[in-house]
């Protein structure tokens, strides 16, 4: 209670009365019409980024989230398993390996056949017996 | 007395079933083709050829003297040549190949005849799949041939034979896979046509060779991995011409190869596990395919589609009690 009218007391002094009357005493600053519009137009042109970036935020977003998460469950479910490549060999190597004796015999007939020229190539020239009648 | 009667009527039989088979197949394809067929067995030559195949990603060219008298053939080659020394002697009955440095020689059935014989059966078998054409050829070995063409339906070449038109020699013969590359061929590079050849050519003596038979490596090799000894029947007219282990690196495949009636044969044996779907996907054109089980072990036969073909897997398959 003293307090408050210790507050009165220094608002009822001299100097605060003063400056009351001085603030009065200004003039009253109505904001234009032309200048409300242009603040409403300033607001429009701000809350539009604002709104694409909402529709960012809570459609394409989530979209990518899910898309990411999709393509890993997948990866987990659909795991590719490793191509028995054994298996296949053994028999796409059985069907060459007839192929090819199939088609060099009709080739090399009573010559060489591809195994032969193989297996049975001399490391190094065999000497010729003949060469050896050049002594006598 | 007798056995040797029978055997000649036998063996005149045969001759003129083989004949009489010759003709029967020769019915309705090119003269040239004709030409080369009836005069196989009859011609006298001496010349040079060079043998070319593309196998395993590796191309060989392998020059190879051909001294031919009829139906025997005797083939060597030049002393710079990685196979100098050797000679290869073939005759009706019997391929001989001698080996200098390893002193043996390897005896397998003949292979000369069989190619020509192969395709005149193939294209009466495949009457409606086969396109031949015959043309003018290219001058090969200084003598203008005429060039018979083999190719599938769509037109795709097979196989290209040039014969020489006077005397029906084919001088040089190229065969093309599923997708037109040329997987080998023979050309010869000079040919002399003679009267007479000397019969000694054919005649090799040399003490203390070795004899090795396919019979014989088939039998070390199964031995060696572990696997069963078997063979195709030789009352079904084929005749083992190689044995040989493919992917010695992994488990072993132990590879029979068979000539016959009617055309080549596959025996397959390995402690792999085969799938049969996968090898008939593989197996393309007239390619037949059959897999089974027996004692640990999976076999598999490839082969031309014939009856011979499912009567030969069935007598196999019994012999080893499959499953």
């Amino acid at each position: 209670m003293k307090d408050q009218n210790q507050v009165d007391e220094k608002l009822n002094s001299e100097g605060m009365r003063a400056i009351s009357e001085m603030v009065k005493g200004l003039p009253d600053d109505v904001p234009s019409m032309s200048w409300r519009s242009q603040l409403n137009e300033r607001i429009l042109a701000e809350a539009k980024p604002k709104k694409a970036f909402d529709l960012h935020r809570w459609l394409l977003r989530p979209a990518i989230g899910l898309g990411l998460a999709a393509a890993l469950a997948l990866v987990v479910v659909f795991r590719p398993i490793a191509p028995d490549t054994t298996g296949s060999s053994v028999e796409s190597l059985m069907i060459a390996t007839h192929q090819d004796d199939v088609n060099y015999a009709s080739v090399t007939g009573a010559g060489l056949s591809v195994d032969e020229m193989t297996e049975f190539s001399n490391p190094t020239p065999v000497a010729d017996p003949l060469l050896d009648l050049d002594v006598f | 007395m007798f056995s040797k009667f029978s055997a000649c009527v036998i063996l005149v039989a045969s001759a003129a079933v083989g004949h009489a088979q010759k003709g029967a197949l020769a019915e309705g394809l090119p003269e040239i083709l004709k030409l080369a067929v009836s005069r196989a067995d009859s011609l006298r030559y001496t010349g040079t050829r060079i043998v070319s195949v593309r196998a395993r990603g590796a191309q060989r060219d392998t020059v190879e003297y051909i001294t031919r008298d009829g139906n025997r053939i005797r083939i060597d080659f030049p002393n710079d040549s990685a196979f100098a020394g050797q000679v290869i002697i073939e005759d009706p009955q019997e391929r001989r190949h001698y080996l200098p440095t390893q002193n043996e020689v390897r005896v397998l059935p003949p292979r000369r005849g069989e190619s020509l014989m192969r395709l005149v059966a193939s294209l009466a078998r495949f009457r409606q799949e086969r396109k031949v054409s015959v043309e003018n050829g290219s001058v090969i070995a200084g003598r203008m041939t005429r060039l018979l063409l083999v190719a599938d339906r769509r037109g795709n070449p097979l196989q290209k034979l040039f014969i020489d038109p006077t005397t029906g020699a084919v001088l040089k013969s190229e065969v093309f896979d599923f997708v037109g590359t040329s997987v080998g061929s023979y050309e010869f590079k000079n040919i002399e046509f003679k009267d007479r050849i000397d019969a000694n050519l054919f005649r090799v003596s040399r003490k203390g060779l070795r004899t090795v038979s396919p019979q014989s490596e088939a039998k070390q090799l199964a031995a060696k991995f572990n696997l069963r000894e078997i063979q195709i029947p030789p009352d079904s007219g084929y005749r083992l011409e190689s044995a040989r282990v493919i992917r010695p690196e992994g488990e072993p495949i132990l590879a029979l190869m068979y000539s016959g009636p009617s055309g080549r044969l596959t025996v397959f044996q390995t402690k792999t596990d085969l799938k049969p779907e996968r090898l008939s996907k593989f197996a393309r054109g007239d390619i037949a395919t059959r897999t089974w089980r027996s004692g640990g072990i999976n076999f598999a036969l490839v082969g031309p589609k014939s009856e011979n073909f499912d009567r030969i897997a069935d007598r196999l398959k019994r012999d080893l009690g499959a499953q």
